[in-house]
């Protein structure tokens, strides 16, 4: 039987006497070991929700319970100290005057009466995390990827109730992120951790997350499962958001025998068109991306009832010799 | 009325245990506030008059002319050493990188004392003249020392390295692009010099002239000792020569502005520097050719020479060969007061550095906190003479009230605050906070908010996040700010001159009464204790900025 580890309700956070609004009546649950991805862009209000959920903040109204425990209410703000939870910072924040060893062993003296059990836990976090041989160093010695490691190491350490995550993996090599995360989401899984992580990066959050929420000005938009996020966008921000795409009104859509999907949006992604010669539909290339296994093509289609050009994206081979003011026939699958 | 509404909503917001920091920050700007008061309050004297119609306009003058001259004598000296230490190669280049901040451990009275007994009638150079060329006193022209140039020279020699540290790191870290930029624009290396390298740190050149001007307004011993009438021996032949301690204070208030102006000026110019990037490649200096490499050695060695090794030597033979009672009990009771005097002051210096510091991080964003911090810490900038004036005055009325009260029930008082030890660690707080404070915030600076979220969840509490965390990772600029503070009180002279409790003489004060009854010889053990004493902070500042200016 699964157990609700976190569940956030009708959250809202405002500065300033009311003046900006960060977080908008945002809600989320997590079951147990479910891994989950806050995506939007900076200033969305996403670090807002995870330093709330965190304790760093407190909100304006809503609740937030940790499993059975009240964290936030109204009435009730249990203190940072005794959530429970671990954080893994952006910057690491790992403590310069300790060693790996003593970083991830900082905590377990509040957890662990016993210190003989302090060993053996440091022993095989370090194992998990491949960081056996570097124990003993201290973190100005260590590469961004293992002060990664050892910002984890040490969150979990005290294997708290939930983990979260702020862009843990924006100050390492863009080419490492996507497997990182990979890596991460393997790990977490593998010790049944229920963890909360925010993003920018969609590459990243698909990469690691079960469930994905897309906030955008303090609201979360839509929080479902990444498959979900990407096939049915419940709204324009999202579509437009993931992936890329076109969206289109009901009667453009008409144009072009499109149905919209389960929340009424008229969602056009590249993948839906295929070039096809003997196609239903012309349009005139407008521009041509190059994206290294594939063109990505922007095209002007007109519409039947002459309003103005709608522009379609499409993908074809980076062998194709297509060029702009070339038209193109289509179908639309 | 916006201001006081935006102020009285900040205080509201502060926890309980703030009060009593907010008062102590409040009496940390006594002296200023004595000052300001000393001008709205009619003089029953006619002190003031009297001092407009004689020598004021002599101070006006005499202390223009010194700080100009001390303007002029530290930029020439600093910048052209932190010239070829920053950018040139040469022979004995990392030697005199740190040789040439030794003179910062010479406080400018000191030298001036070893200089007039090198130079003066009776003294080795002119002894050596008459006798090599049997000339007998007026066949020859010698320059005074104790005159305003010499105090000049004297100044300029010793205060040099502020702008000699600020604008060796500046030039070492400007950018290479910039200087290939300007090659490429055609400029040739003086060229280069004056329109790329020096405008961009001047900002920083600027505030390490206003810190050693504010030393050259601050200093009393050197202009005494030559018998240069300027603002701070004029306050305190109006304070104790005419014991007039209120006139004494207005004369502070002329004095006052000309700190400000410094102040502000060193302010602005230090927000500039900030604005300033110095990043990417660093350049790399410049192998000077044989002939240039002679040039500067002999530029460097002179400067040391004569801004530190002469004096030092000549300090040394007087300690270890003419002092006639050099290291005897009352040496060793001078020694025991000065240390008390500023190992008490340091650990106070250090322990409410801390306390505004925490007060500070703890009650962000209040910036009624922020403001008050900062004004504490600016009274590095206050002449000793001013802070002497400025406590003295507030104390001796309140003495004089309590006594009054108690002399009704029959109890005699006296003078519980004035002419005691409290009112001059007091006064060396109120100087020398800023040091301690500096150094405190910045460590604390580095310390980033999510170090302590860090231990927030790992179940740590504030207490525990004190003792696990910042003090382990503050320990090392702690100590080093005890170690300034308690050099710079060693130093201070005016303050202590005046403010000293009877019959209690430190070694800086010693040395000045046994210089000035031209006991040169039996000062130096005294002076020679005051120096060593002040090499440990310089050497450990050399060794500071060079690992800061590598790490970046």
């Amino acid at each position: 039987m699964t157990q609700t580890t976190l569940s956030v309700h009708q959250l809202s956070l405002t500065y300033s006497g009311g003046e900006s609004q960060v977080l908008d009546r945002a809600s989320l649950s997590l079951q147990q070991g479910e891994i989950a991805c806050l995506l939007g862009a900076s200033g969305c209000g996403k670090t807002s929700l995870l330093r709330c959920i965190a304790g760093f903040e407190m909100p304006t109204s809503g609740t937030i319970k940790l499993g059975e425990t009240l964290a936030f209410s109204e009435s009730e703000f249990l203190a940072v100290e005794a959530r429970q939870i671990g954080m893994v910072f952006q910057d690491y924040a790992l403590f310069p005057h300790l060693s790996v060893r003593g970083n991830i062993g900082f905590g377990l003296k509040n957890t662990y009466r016993d210190k003989s059990q302090h060993v053996t836990i440091i022993h095989d976090v370090l194992h998990l995390l491949g960081l056996d041989e570097h124990a003993d160093k201290y973190p100005h010695q260590l590469s961004g990827g293992q002060q990664q490691r050892v910002a984890i190491g040490r969150a979990i350490a005290s294997k708290p109730k939930l983990l979260l995550l702020d862009e843990p993996f924006s100050n390492l090599d863009l080419h490492l992120r996507e497997r990182l995360a990979h890596d991460l989401r393997q790990l977490l899984k593998s010790q049944n951790i229920t963890a909360l992580m925010v993003t920018h990066d969609q590459q990243e959050a698909f990469a690691f997350a079960d469930y994905i929420g897309v906030m955008h000005a303090g609201k979360i938009e839509q929080w479902g499962c990444a498959d979900a996020i990407y096939c049915q966008p419940e709204s324009n921000y999202v579509a437009n958001f993931i992936g890329d795409g076109v969206v289109l009104d009901a009667t453009q859509a008409s144009d072009l025998n499109i149905v919209a999907n389960a929340s009424g949006v008229y969602l056009l992604r590249p993948e839906h068109l295929q070039l096809d010669e003997a196609g239903k539909f012309s349009a005139t290339i407008a521009s041509v991306h190059p994206q290294g296994h594939s063109l990505l093509l922007r095209c002007a289609f007109e519409l039947s009832c002459g309003q103005q050009n709608i522009e379609l994206l499409m993908r074809c081979s980076a062998h194709s010799d297509l060029a702009v003011a070339d038209v193109v026939r289509f179908n639309v699958a | 009325m916006y201001l006081f509404n935006s102020v009285l909503r900040s205080l509201k917001g502060l926890p309980l245990w703030c009060w009593p920091l907010i008062v102590l920050l409040m009496s940390f700007l006594t002296p200023v506030f004595t000052v300001l008061v000393s001008l709205f309050t009619p003089n029953e004297k006619d002190t003031w008059a009297h001092l407009a119609n004689t020598v004021l306009i002599e101070y006006v003058t005499n202390s223009a002319l010194l700080v100009l001259g001390v303007a002029i004598g530290v930029l020439i000296l600093g910048i052209s050493s932190a010239w070829l230490i920053g950018r040139c190669k040469f022979v004995g280049r990392k030697f005199f990188a740190w040789a040439l901040v030794l003179p910062l451990a010479m406080p400018a009275y000191i030298i001036a004392y070893t200089y007039t007994g090198m130079l003066d009638y009776s003294g080795p150079l002119q002894s050596l003249l008459r006798h090599t060329f049997d000339w007998s006193y007026g066949d020859y022209y010698f320059p005074e020392i104790k005159s305003l140039g010499g105090a000049i020279c004297m100044m300029s020699l010793v205060l040099y390295p502020y702008v000699y540290l600020l604008a060796r790191t500046a030039f070492a870290n400007q950018s290479a692009s910039l200087s290939e930029a300007a090659q490429l624009a055609g400029l040739n290396a003086w060229q280069r010099f004056f329109k790329v390298s020096l405008p961009l740190a001047r900002p920083v050149i600027i505030v390490g002239l206003s810190l050693a001007l504010m030393e050259t307004l601050a200093d009393y011993g050197t202009v005494q000792y030559f018998g240069v009438n300027v603002f701070s021996t004029g306050i305190f032949r109006t304070w104790f020569g005419l014991g007039d301690a209120l006139a004494a204070s207005q004369l502070s208030s002329i004095l006052l502005v000309f700190v400000l102006f410094l102040l502000g000026v060193e302010q602005f110019s230090r927000r500039k520097a900030n604005y300033i990037q110095q990043g990417g490649r660093a350049v790399r200096p410049v192998l000077l050719t044989f002939s240039q490499q002679c040039g500067a050695v002999l530029f460097c060695s002179l400067v040391m020479l004569l801004g530190f090794l002469l004096p030092f030597i000549q300090l040394l033979y007087w300690a270890l060969i003419e002092a006639e009672q050099a290291f005897d009990a009352d040496f060793w009771q001078l020694v025991i007061n000065s240390l008390k005097l500023a190992g008490l002051t340091s650990l106070l210096a250090v322990a409410i550095a801390l306390a505004f510091a925490y007060m500070k991080r703890l009650t962000q964003p209040n910036r009624l906190t922020a403001a008050l911090v900062f004004l504490a810490g600016l009274g590095y900038a206050l002449p000793g003479t001013i802070i002497a004036v400025g406590v003295m005055l507030p104390f001796a009325q309140l003495d004089h009230f309590i006594h009054h009260q108690a002399a009704q029930f029959d109890i005699h008082t006296g003078l519980i605050f004035s002419g005691s030890l409290f009112m001059l660690v007091f006064a060396y707080l109120i100087r020398f906070l800023a040091v301690s404070l500096g150094n405190v915030q910045s460590a604390m600076q580095e310390i980033t908010p999510h170090i302590d979220e860090a231990a927030k969840t790992l179940g740590e509490k504030t207490t525990g996040i004190i003792y696990r965390i910042h003090l382990p990772l503050l320990k090392t600029s702690l100590l080093s700010s005890a170690l300034l503070v308690f050099v710079d009180t060693l130093k201070e002279l005016p303050a202590t001159m005046a403010l000293r409790p009877f019959n209690f003489n430190t070694l800086a004060v010693r040395s000045f009464e046994l210089a000035n009854d031209e006991q040169l010889a039996n000062a130096a053990p005294a002076v020679i204790a005051i120096v060593l004493v002040g090499l440990i902070p310089v050497i450990w500042l050399n060794a500071s900025m060079n690992s800061s200016s590598q790490s970046h």
